[in-house]
């Protein structure tokens, strides 16, 4: 054992907490005191025997946990053998003997058996590369660039595995992930099973399995053979530098030949072409080694077609469930393609043809036929002809003009509507004639007035042109809807007051301009839903701040009426004469200089808030200094505030009831000169309280009459006092019975005298008296 | 628990001030003169003590009883003297 003695005083003061002992200062004084203590602790830790300190039950535990690790551990790995087991028992053997000398470090295993989570996926490699002898390396790439995140979740799952390998020991964890090499059922446990096409190679029940596997024949097991000899090869390069991997030539032919013996055993019909197909891929598995070295690390993404390949040729004359399966699953996604494929063609025919149609829709800009003229009866009244008739040769002209025009208004209703809203959309008459004048030949106007009356008429009569005939009052703006005019007779009537065009209203637009007017129009109503949303979201903004300005202002306003209300109480219950405060010394004592203008408003409202809603303050008028103020006066019971939370302590409170002698609560006379008060003292309360008790009563009573002798009991809670005589005792059984004292009621009893000496047998009983240092007047 | 002592009583009413050591419950002549030569001359020294083994009881026995020798009572009495005392004034 340590000499404690010459421990220095840290190291005392450690050995200290070690045992859980309060930390205490180790000095000069104290030194010899903790180092004794410390001396007792460890005789008394010897003697129990309990030396387990916190410290050691601390290693204790953890211990224990790592037992039950190791337990665990063993408990999946046997779980896992047992599982393991329907597959092939000579299988499991022989997979044992391979693996057992593989001895690894956990950190080294953990990579392998990433390796071997990987399986999944280069099991379908190998096996299709087996068949795809002649198969260019780019369907070799897309499949492996797809098998990643089949792999990349077996990876997340298989760590939970790895962690409980690494912490067994080295020796059984290869056999944990040998054993789940083959895709027995406990590979759920990685999830294999997840995905689809795994779901072959990983079948849920043993019988599954096997039946699965007689029923693929050679393919399957011989696929499942190259998959384990690939996987090895993969493991061995993987660990390089592993000594157990030193020599791969002595350990890679033991597994393939064990595997043989499985499938030999599984499938004891295995054909020979199956047997040929095994050999020629163990010839081939060294020019795949680098080929699936690269998809290790360069596959990610999966795709079902991976597997398509190796189902069209394994499945040649056979007919499983896994064939059935799998040529479903092959031609399913084949005939999806296809009909989606036709699905876009069609789609796609229908679009172009839209887009043709649309763009052939309006190219009529020449009309030159079609059209209805109203040709004029020779027989009929002769005002009517240019109102709604024409005369025959009159009617080629107007058509030719129309022809003239269309494209020049098209041309400014487009630029009205698409480019430039200020390029009217319409021809004014003189306008039309100034067109035709300058562009073509012709010179004379009035001809050319006449005819454009004549096709105002015509366009009456045909509206499939889009073109109509407006009146404004004045050229400027554009025309509108309310500008039409109906008729050639309305024209007629205000063609001198009214400017008469001709207008295209609802012109052929094309996409660009339809696209960009929908666009803005969108926009625009975006931005009044913005402006609106954004006007609601600041409205209920301004009216959440304002709730809490309020919120906040009341609060303040409460605050200081509070202390207002403090102030006063204060100014009472300090007992001057003057139980009144000027109200503007009050707002000064409470707000700061600086405060004072500013919080002007809150003082306003704190003052109204007090005359209307404080019953317990009276404003009035008084002169203070021979200057009138208003003043507030408390008017409320001094402490009221303070009785409410606790009795005051050690103060004579008052009288409960009349005790005068004769009175119904007290005797006529005292019996005796002795007393027994109750009431003031609670039940186990320290001597300092039974001190304050007996000067309490000293101080009511000593001064009013002669006491012999006080003392009080803390057990019982009782004052024990002896009078003078009796006269005195009735004096003070007068002035302490049902008084109260602390918020508590006192009650008196007269104690006879033998009692009382029996007691207290030292009581004196002649002077001195006792005296009370500060005697109480009430 | 019985009443306690009169010089507990004085001692504990009041601040103590530059009593001396003697004032303390439970310590008379003797234990005083002792306590005095160990260097805790005055009532607030043995205060400091009682205060650094942080009020326990037990402690401050056992080193009263290594500096003075005082036996179970007068030790007790002292520290419930102490302790009454920080209870009021401390």
């Amino acid at each position: 054992m340590v000499d404690v003695d010459k421990l220095s005083d840290g190291e005392l003061r450690t050995k200290l907490i070690e045992f859980g002992f309060p930390v205490m200062p180790i000095t000069g004084t104290t030194r010899k005191v903790m180092v004794r203590k410390l001396k007792l602790l460890l005789e008394n830790q010897n003697k129990v025997g309990s030396s387990d300190g916190r410290r050691s039950l601390g290693r204790y535990s953890s211990e224990e946990d790592s037992d039950a690790d190791v337990k665990t551990t063993k408990n999946q790995k046997n779980r896992r053998a047992t599982m393991a087991a329907p597959v092939s028992s000579t299988g499991m053997v022989t997979r044992k003997s391979v693996v057992e000398p593989v001895l690894r470090s956990p950190k080294k295993q953990i990579r392998t058996t990433t390796s071997t989570t990987t399986r999944s996926s280069r099991i379908m490699q190998a096996v299709k590369d087996d068949f795809d002898t002649g198969s260019d390396s780019e369907s070799d790439i897309l499949a492996s660039s797809k098998s990643k995140p089949d792999s990349g979740s077996n990876n997340d799952d298989s760590y939970g595995d790895v962690g409980l390998n690494s912490r067994s020991s080295a020796l059984k964890s290869p056999l944990s992930t040998s054993s789940s090499r083959y895709t027995s059922p406990k590979s759920d446990d990685f999830g294999y099973s997840s995905t689809r096409d795994s779901n072959f190679y990983a079948p849920p029940s043993p019988s599954r399995y096997t039946s699965t596997f007689s029923e693929i024949g050679g393919t399957g097991s011989g696929s499942a053979t190259y998959g384990t000899d690939k996987l090895n090869q993969v493991r061995a390069r993987l660990s390089l530098g592993n000594p157990a991997h030193e020599k791969p030539s002595s350990y890679n032919p033991i597994p393939a030949s064990s595997n043989v013996t499985l499938t030999e055993h599984d499938t004891p019909f295995l054909s020979n072409f199956t047997r040929r197909l095994s050999a020629l891929s163990a010839a081939k598995k060294a020019e795949h080694d680098k080929n699936d070295l690269v998809k290790e690390h360069d596959s990610n993404g999966f795709t079902p077609y991976t597997r398509r390949p190796y189902v069209s040729k394994t499945t040649r004359g056979r007919e499983s469930i896994y064939d059935l399966k799998a040529r479903r699953d092959g031609s399913d996604r084949k005939s999806n393609f296809v009909s989606y494929a036709v699905l876009a063609v069609v789609a796609l025919f229908f679009i172009v043809l839209a887009v043709v149609y649309l763009g052939m829709a309006s190219d009529t800009s020449v009309v030159s036929s079609g059209y209805i003229s109203p040709i004029c009866d020779p027989e009929e009244i002769e005002s009517k002809k240019g109102v709604h008739c024409l005369l025959k040769d009159h009617v080629q002209s107007a058509i030719n003009l129309l022809n003239v025009l269309r494209p020049e208004l098209q041309k400014k209703s487009l630029a009205y509507h698409c480019t430039d809203p200020t390029i009217k959309p319409q021809m004014t008459e003189a306008e039309i004639v100034k067109f035709c004048l300058t562009n073509y030949a012709v010179n004379n106007a009035a001809k050319i007035k006449n005819d454009l009356r004549n096709l105002e008429v015509m366009i009456f009569l045909n509206p499939e042109w889009k073109i109509d005939v407006a009146q404004t009052d004045t050229n400027e703006g554009a025309a509108t809807k309310e500008n039409i005019v109906k008729n050639m007779e309305q024209v007629l009537f205000n063609i001198d007051k009214k400017v008469t065009s001709l207008v295209m209203l609802h012109p052929e637009l094309p996409y660009k301009c339809v696209i960009y007017n929908y666009f803005v129009s969108a926009l625009y109503s975006l931005a009044m839903l913005g402006i609106i949303f954004a006007a609601l979201f600041v409205l209920r903004l301004s009216l959440k701040f304002y709730g809490r300005y309020e919120q906040k202002q009341k609060e303040e306003v409460n605050s200081m009426v509070e202390k207002i209300l403090d102030i006063l109480q204060n100014t009472t219950s300090e007992g001057a004469d003057i139980n009144y405060v000027v109200i503007n010394h009050v707002r000064d004592a409470i707000l700061n200089v600086n405060d004072r203008t500013a919080k002007q408003k809150l003082w306003e409202k704190a003052v109204k808030y007090i005359s209307e809603n404080e019953s317990r303050v009276r404003t009035e008028v008084q002169s203070v200094h021979g200057e009138s103020f208003d003043v507030w006066r408390w008017i409320g019971s001094a402490n009221l505030s303070m009785t409410g939370n606790s009795p005051r302590k050690g103060v004579w409170q008052g009288q409960a009831f009349d005790t005068d002698p004769g009175a119904a609560n007290s005797l006529t006379h005292a019996p005796t000169p002795c007393l027994k008060i109750r009431g003031m003292l609670e039940e186990g309360a320290g001597p300092l309280a039974a001190t304050a008790a007996r000067d309490a009563v000293l101080s009511k009573i000593a001064h009013r009459c002669r006491i012999l002798h006080c003392h009080a009991e803390v057990q019982c809670g009782v004052v024990y006092l002896k009078c003078g005589n009796e006269d005195d005792a009735s004096v003070a059984f007068k002035n302490l019975h049902g008084w109260w004292y602390s918020g508590q009621l006192v009650t008196v009893k007269y104690l006879r005298m033998e009692r009382y000496q029996e007691r207290f047998p030292d009581a004196p009983s002649g002077p001195p008296y006792l005296r009370s240092a500060k005697p109480c007047d009430d | 628990m019985s009443s306690t002592s009169q010089k507990h009583r004085n001692f504990v009413v009041e601040p103590m001030g530059e009593k001396p050591v003697t004032d303390l419950a439970g310590i008379g002549e003797v234990l005083g003169d002792r306590l005095s030569h160990a260097g805790f001359d005055k009532a607030y020294v043995v205060l400091g003590q009682f205060l650094v083994l942080k009020k326990n009881q037990e402690l401050f026995k056992e080193w009263m009883k290594d500096v003075c020798s005082a036996n179970s009572k007068q030790s007790t009495d002292c520290w419930q003297c102490l302790s009454d005392w920080c209870e009021e004034f401390l």
